[in-house]
């Protein structure tokens, strides 16, 4: 039987991992990047995703150049994103060790490099990343790291992703970002039960019912960033709490 | 003892994260693109993503069919890789949408079909399988030397492999239905999970094909 996947965030900001709340990325966890994956990795994460928040796409060749650092290091499957949207990058960053594609605002604004880019790499490679606010009572998907509020629904958007070729979903509620409250179970649910690839929850874990919640829900896999990194073997932990819920998890990196 | 190992570079799929781990424990791996330079080395691996027909297509177009099959017969052992092991196989049934036929050769190393991993199955599960899973021993093998019966590795594939000879089966896993999860026949092994992305388990088991004998 296939294990529900423990996933490790990482949010870069100008090559430095931040704390995000709310997609807005004011404070800077005081330690690097490589640091960030080793300890990750020490403690037998099942999957690391790495997000390039930077506000323009300036950072890309440092972002590049941190993710050829971390993938000599990183055993277990790396996904990376931010600013992917042409092929050259795209193939840049796998050529550096990357092995997933996170992709959010070309599903948008170039929806047919996404089918290219499934094409030319295989669909496993493409991780559709959903945002989406609830800021006016329903839920409505947002593109630009959040800033561009669209009129489609995040199962709309998610049977959209699948079509055009994601291999999976990685969904985000921009209010539960960084608050501590859990995820918001209601558009996950609906999200996995709309689509046939596996859905990674992301956005809000503070407690490790928390991430239980997201497996009730239906999560394939279940995301946290923030949390992870102030204690020590947190992700063990979690886990941990996870298989004490009769959830399948991955024997290594228990406590 | 670490010989060298070639990782065969056709065109097909991102080799950076094998190359890394491959060169963890101070082993001794390259890309190599050029098929005349495979004779050179006493390791093989054959990697892979993307679709069977593609892979068999590049591995023509390259050249790398021909001196594949003349490494394979100097008994040094040969590893392939998720896609890399299905083209070991007799054939697979992953066609390209448009093609007339409902299967494709692959190199005939080992007798056995590809098959998309959602066909006749009575409940359904998502494909691609995606995820950490267990492996079953079905046989003692030099390259699981270390690993525990039910150790989890990292897979990512639709489509399966099922051998027609039980004693080539080193592990079997579960996903809707058995498959086979690595064989080995002669100097020929296969392993349809990504050991260069299952952590320690992997790596254990990268080492210990680093360290099996030529």
């Amino acid at each position: 039987m296939i294990k529900t996947r423990l996933i490790a965030v990482i949010i870069l900001r100008d090559g430095q991992v931040v704390q995000s709340v709310q997609f807005q990325h004011t404070n800077v966890i005081h330690y690097d990047a490589i640091h960030a994956i080793e300890t990750f990795n020490r403690w037998s994460v099942d999957e690391i995703v790495f997000l390039d928040v930077s506000r323009n796409d300036q950072g890309r060749a440092q972002f590049r150049s941190i993710v050829e650092r971390v993938s000599e290091t990183c055993f277990v499957p790396l996904s990376v994103g931010g600013w992917i949207c042409d092929e050259d990058y795209a193939r840049a960053l796998l050529n550096s060790g990357a092995d997933k594609l996170v992709v959010n605002t070309i599903l948008h604004s170039n929806p047919k490099l996404v089918t290219s880019l499934a094409d030319r790499f295989g669909k496993q490679c493409i991780v559709a990343s959903i945002d989406f606010t609830r800021a006016s009572g329903q839920a409505r998907v947002a593109v630009d790291r959040g800033r561009q509020v669209l009129p489609s629904t995040p199962v709309d958007w998610a049977i959209k992703a699948q079509a055009l070729g994601a291999g999976e979903i990685f969904l985000n509620c921009i209010e539960h970002d960084g608050k501590r409250q859990g995820y918001e179970t209601e558009t996950l649910k609906a999200v996995c039960e709309a689509v046939e690839i596996p859905v990674i929850a992301f956005g809000g874990v503070f407690r490790w019912k928390h991430l239980f919640k997201g497996v009730e829900a239906g999560a394939d896999a279940v995301a946290a960033a923030n949390i992870f990194h102030y204690t020590e073997h947190s992700t063990k932990h979690a886990k941990r709490y996870l298989a004490g819920e009769g959830v399948r998890v991955r024997k290594e990196g228990l406590i | 003892m670490k010989a060298a190992t070639a990782i065969v570079d056709y065109g097909c799929g991102n080799i950076r994260s094998l190359l890394n781990a491959f060169r963890v424990n101070d082993g001794e791996a390259a890309l190599v693109t050029d098929p005349e330079h495979l004779m050179q080395y006493q390791k093989i691996v054959l990697p892979g993503v993307g679709a069977f027909g593609a892979a068999m297509e590049m591995l023509l177009k390259t050249g790398f069919m021909e001196s594949l099959n003349d490494f394979k017969k100097t008994g040094k052992p040969v590893l392939g890789i998720c896609l890399g092991m299905q083209l070991m196989c007799t054939r697979s049934d992953e066609v390209p949408s448009d093609s007339r036929v409902d299967s494709l050769d692959g190199l005939n190393w080992i007798e056995a079909e590809v098959r998309h991993i959602g066909k006749n199955l009575s409940t359904p599960v998502k494909v691609p399988h995606m995820g950490w899973n267990e492996l079953r021993f079905k046989k003692n093998s030099a390259l699981f030397e270390g690993v525990e019966n039910a150790a989890d590795v990292y897979f990512v594939h639709s489509h399966a492999v099922h051998c027609a000879h039980e004693e080539d089966i080193l592990t079997s896993s579960v996903y809707g239905a058995e498959f086979v999860s690595s064989f080995a026949r002669d100097n020929i092994f296969g392993m349809q999970f990504h050991p260069e992305k299952s952590h320690k388990v992997g790596l254990r088991i990268i080492d210990n094909f680093l360290r099996m004998a030529t």
